[in-house]
């Protein structure tokens, strides 16, 4: 098993998964609805909007220019939105339909399928040993997620790595919470499962 | 999952992708955007008639984009306002646009009427002549080549309530994705009929244009009323300095319309279509469907007179999601004559192409919703085929639909094989469901013969890289094309991207001088009416390979 593995199950910590473990989803926040203008919705939400496109959009500049159209639509939208407590659900509902177009028109022009963005840089460490490892880790996870049915590795990245709750992870996917419970159920056990058959898949390969 | 493994999932992922930092100049661009939305929504309070009218799209649009990306005259901006501001109070409309010519003389393009949230809009042209009323919530357009009358719910003419329509924000978004920058002129005051009149121009062009602007319209607008009362579009080539007019537009508000204008009262030999009865048979006959496996229905099956093959199936697949990106990778059509068919969306130029997406998520005020039928809460989902050689009379056949599936949960390939015969061509140019579509195709069989003509032509080039074939394709449609902006008037083409297509199989060929001649057609093209920056770009890098101007 390489270094990598090694470090893939380390990370993960995972043992195999006993009964059905039902989580409850969280209630909405009871933050006061809010009427957002245009300004204060990007001054807020630019920042993440852009960094969910471009954990799934690998160019930056398309990365950007898909940002731009996702408020573009959202400024539009505004003025007859009801009020919003919390926003962000919402715009990253545009964003998901925004990307999805973008792929449909880069395979329809290269015949390529969508992709997760594969060109993070490395956060800075000190010894080369770290680096190695971490990286060789994060590429590991990287190429994990790849391999997910979509619809699951959107529902891990929105509720891991974007933090939405449960119900807005519903809300951005257009599912039921109790389906989107069910389905991050379903993944953490994918994501357990793959973690094993990588350092299966590596220590055979030794042999 | 414990706590701790949770914790260290999301760990790993945060960790394994980053948030990247959005650039200076993104917040740049999306902080001028949000500055001209606030704009145009403190110019366009809600009113229903402001909503569809092509005046305030076209023009106000125009003069709130070019408000804020270029700061214009403090003048021009007060000329804006006092006309954005008479506009909301009008209590009826009435303009009729003229397209010129070059000698000159002048075609109708449409009519409109507007009164009291009623609406009546009359094209007449060589090829088409319809005429649509709104009234209490119905509409009826009536089209005389068809000879029928299709009386549907609506409260608005067709394209003047959706987000792609007329509406201000939408021709303000375009606007600003389209890349154009704008500036006004506000000229001083004239008489005109006795009344004095004051004229706001606006130009507008692509930002990254270094040459002088070649597009403005040109709005007279009443002192007395400040409302407008005529419109011209302008359009000269570049480094010339005379304006040449392609089409205007007067405008008369206020004035009483006569309520016999908003009756639909149409010829009673005319067909008559009921649209809500319409969309219902097809509801029926769609979810009986034609033939299904364990993983696909074939909803549909039919071919126009032309052997256009158009398919509607249902495969499980949630709305929004459509090949590739679905539980169908693909599907291929074969039929026992072995005729070469083409699918236009996987074309390179699909985007380019006629969109026909069954059911989408169709965003209007308010919301999202999806437009088009659902089966099982299932999208339905529709591929066309167009016939590479040109098919003089169709004939009864067999066909072979072979979808490759690949399910999106479980990651199992699979493929599903029907075999389907058709006994006749049930559609004229498209299917009669067409209407009832999330996206539909025009019906109009102008557009249908351009489209497979441009499908054609392409798959020749790109494709079976057949040169001679391809080149007489894109003349026959640029040559079709050049009879329908007689016919109606027009000035310029919209065919800057078929020209360069000309021009590369023209070099290819080795034929520079004629290249050059459709190189300097495309750049006309492009100078009237822009496709895309792209295009533009290219025209430019093509000239300057070939030793000419840009």
């Amino acid at each position: 098993m390489t270094q990598g593995g090694l470090a893939l199950l380390h990370w993960l910590a995972l043992r195999p998964v006993g009964a059905a473990h039902i989580e409850q989803v969280e209630p909405e926040e009871a933050e006061p609805e809010h009427v957002w203008t245009a300004e204060a919705l990007h001054q807020r939400y630019l920042a993440d909007v852009y960094a969910s496109v471009a954990r799934r959009v690998p160019n930056r500049q398309e990365a950007e220019d898909i940002t731009a159209e996702v408020f573009v639509a959202a400024f539009t939208a505004l003025p007859r939105q009801k009020p919003l407590h919390h926003p962000y659900p919402w715009l990253l509902g545009i964003a998901r339909r925004k990307i999805t177009d973008y792929h449909r028109r880069q395979s329809r022009k290269e015949g390529r399928t969508s992709a997760l963005a594969d060109d993070f840089p490395s956060p800075a460490s000190d010894l080369p040993e770290a680096i190695f490892e971490r990286d060789e880790r994060l590429r590991l996870v990287r190429a994990m997620l790849t391999r997910l049915p979509a619809n699951q590795r959107e529902a891990l990245l929105l509720h891991y790595v974007e933090g939405l709750s449960q119900a807005e992870v519903a809300l951005v996917l257009g599912r039921s919470p109790a389906a989107i419970n069910s389905l991050l159920q379903r993944v953490r056990a994918a994501v357990y499962k793959q973690g094993q058959d990588y350092s299966l898949g590596e220590s055979e390969a030794k042999k | 999952m414990t706590t701790e493994q949770e914790t260290n999932l999301r760990e790993g992922l945060q960790a394994a992708y980053p948030a990247a930092e959005p650039s200076e100049a993104l917040r740049v661009r999306v902080t001028g955007l949000a500055r001209e939305m606030k704009s145009v929504n403190s110019a366009t309070q809600s009113h229903p008639w402001r909503i569809g009218l092509r005046l305030a799209g076209i023009a106000a649009t125009t003069l709130v984009v070019l408000a804020f990306l270029l700061p214009p005259k403090l003048t021009a901006v007060q000329a804006f306002e006092r006309m954005t501001a008479s506009l909301k109070d009008v209590r009826s409309a009435h303009y009729i646009s003229w397209n010129i010519r070059p000698d000159g003389t002048r075609v109708k393009g449409e009519e409109v009427w507007y009164q009291a949230g009623n609406w009546r809009v009359e094209v007449i042209n060589p090829d088409w002549h319809q005429i649509e009323v709104c009234r209490d919530g119905t509409r009826w357009t009536y089209v005389a080549q068809r000879e029928s009358v299709t009386q549907d719910k609506a409260a608005f003419p067709a394209g003047y309530d959706s987000i792609s329509g007329f509406s201000i924000s939408a021709l303000q978004h375009d606007a600003v994705a389209s890349g154009n920058q704008t500036h006004i002129t506000l000229l001083g005051n004239t008489i005109e009929g006795g009344r004095p009149v004051h004229t706001i121009l606006f130009y507008s062009q692509w930002m990254f244009d270094k040459q002088e602007p070649t597009w403005r319209s040109r709005i007279t607008v009443d002192d007395a009323t400040n409302l407008p009362i005529r419109l011209e579009t302008q359009k000269r080539k570049p480094v010339e300095t005379r304006w040449i007019t392609t089409e205007t537009r007067e405008e008369d508000f206020n004035q009483p319309v006569s309520a016999a204008v908003f009756v639909p009262d149409f010829p009673k030999t005319a067909w008559l279509i009921d649209a809500v009865a319409e969309r219902d048979y097809w509801r029926r006959r769609l979810d009986k469907g034609v033939a299904a496996s364990n993983t696909v229905v074939v909803r549909d099956l039919q071919v126009n007179a032309n052997g256009v093959v158009f398919l509607l199936f249902t495969a499980n697949d949630e709305v929004g999601r459509d090949i590739p990106f679905g539980n169908v990778k693909s599907v291929d059509l074969t039929d026992e004559f072995g005729t070469r068919y083409t699918d236009p969306s996987v074309q390179n130029n699909g985007i380019g192409s006629q969109n026909f997406v069954p059911t989408c998520m169709n965003i209007t005020a308010g919301g999202e919703k999806v437009a088009g039928y659902l089966f099982g809460e299932k999208q339905l989902e529709g591929r066309r085929w167009v016939p590479v050689e040109k098919q003089t009379s169709w004939k009864p056949r067999q066909f072979r639909l072979t979808f490759h599936l690949q399910n999106l949960k479980s990651g199992q390939a699979d493929t599903a094989v029907f075999d389907l015969p058709l006994q006749s061509a049930e559609a004229d140019t498209v299917p009669k469901y067409m209407p009832y579509m999330g996206r539909s195709l025009s019906s109009d069989a102008g557009a249908e013969g351009d489209e497979e003509m441009d499908v054609r032509a392409y798959y020749l080039y790109h494709i079976a890289h057949d040169l001679p074939a391809a080149l007489r394709a894109y003349r026959e449609l640029l040559t079709y094309r050049a009879g329908a902006q007689n016919k109606l008037g027009l000035t310029y083409g919209w065919s800057s991207v078929q020209w360069l297509e000309v021009t590369h199989i023209l070099i290819e060929l080795g034929r520079i001088e004629e290249a050059k001649t459709a190189l300097t057609q495309a750049k006309h093209d492009d100078d009237s009416a822009r496709c895309s920056p792209a295009t533009h770009e290219q025209i430019r890098t093509e000239m300057k390979k070939l030793g000419m101007d840009p």
